[in-house]
């Protein structure tokens, strides 16, 4: 893949993902990762970001007779998560009008 | 590598952390391992790629390597060179002396060369201009003697416009030299304190 999502986009869809249920790290890193490469390495960077600007909180579940550390998104994450999905539709509308359209008014020479 | 020696890495590249989020990352990483499962350690080991490249995005929220240890208290460190240098005064006061005579000789000498060049450009074209003078009076003496004087007084002047050049150009580079030097010997003045 060419194109490699930027930080605020990373959030944008942890975030996303995570709105669609809660998930522990693995999970997580791999659902992202099979739509799009990520350069950080397991997403522990994002989760804790988020977790920090409030969007995120994490629980506890037993599992094999170990902890299973959940992330879950509250409701200044949901808030955040439109926010960003808003900004990615306007951005996309933008990229498309220089990258698709064919060849128009640059013949002014 | 194996998951234990990649964990055993981690923690030790991250020690500097606050217990807590050190405890966080360790946990973190660990449970990534362990929900991967046992058969898939080594493809996870390749998607984390080194724990050296993990500990820097993790440290990545500004956490500064550890400080090398202070070095000997100023005051102490200023003492201790004071009396070095008077220890060392009875040699290194004449060879410093030796040194500024040094480069006053090069300064002379530097200054004596210019100095020859623009006499030198000076006489030459005076005697250019004397030469290109006589051709003037020397019409009658027929246009042989003329052109004789016209031209040796072109070459003279030529030469002139020569020395007067290279006047410049070696002034300018001993200007560059010396305030080059000045300036190094500042700076190291400055340094060492």
């Amino acid at each position: 893949m060419t194109f490699q999502l930027g930080a605020a986009l990373l959030d944008a869809c942890v975030l996303a993902v995570l709105s669609r249920g809660d998930a522990y790290g693995y999970v997580l890193t791999q659902q992202v990762r099979q739509v799009i490469e990520v350069s950080e390495t397991a997403l522990y960077p994002v989760l804790r970001r988020l977790q920090k600007d409030g969007c995120l909180d994490t629980y506890d579940q037993p599992y094999q007779g170990r902890n299973r550390r959940y992330y879950r998104v509250t409701p200044q994450g949901v808030e955040r998560l439109e926010e960003y999905r808003q900004q990615w539709c306007l951005y996309k509308s933008r990229v498309d009008t220089i990258l698709l359209k064919e060849g128009q008014e640059n013949d002014e020479g | 590598m194996t998951k234990d020696e990649f964990l055993t890495t981690l923690r030790t590249l991250i020690q500097d952390m606050p217990p807590e989020d050190r405890r966080d990352v360790m946990n973190y990483y660990t449970e990534y391992f362990e929900d991967a499962g046992p058969e898939r350690e080594q493809e996870v080991l390749h998607q984390l790629g080194s724990p050296e490249q993990v500990a820097r995005e993790v440290l990545g929220g500004g956490f500064a390597p550890a400080q090398e240890p202070a070095g000997a208290p100023r005051r102490s460190r200023g003492l201790i060179s004071a009396i070095a240098m008077i220890c060392a005064a009875p040699i290194a006061l004449p060879l410093m002396a030796a040194g500024v005579l040094v480069v006053c000789c090069m300064a002379l000498a530097a200054l004596l060369c210019v100095g020859g060049l623009l006499l030198a450009a000076v006489v030459v074209v005076m005697m250019g201009g004397v030469s290109m003078g006589a051709a003037l009076f020397a019409g009658g003496l027929g246009s042989g003697t003329v052109l004789y004087f016209l031209g040796s007084g072109l070459v003279l002047l030529a030469f002139g416009v020569l020395f007067v050049a290279l006047f410049v150009r070696f002034g300018v580079f001993c200007f560059r030299k010396i305030t080059d030097w000045a300036s190094d010997f500042v700076n190291r003045r400055r340094v060492r304190q």
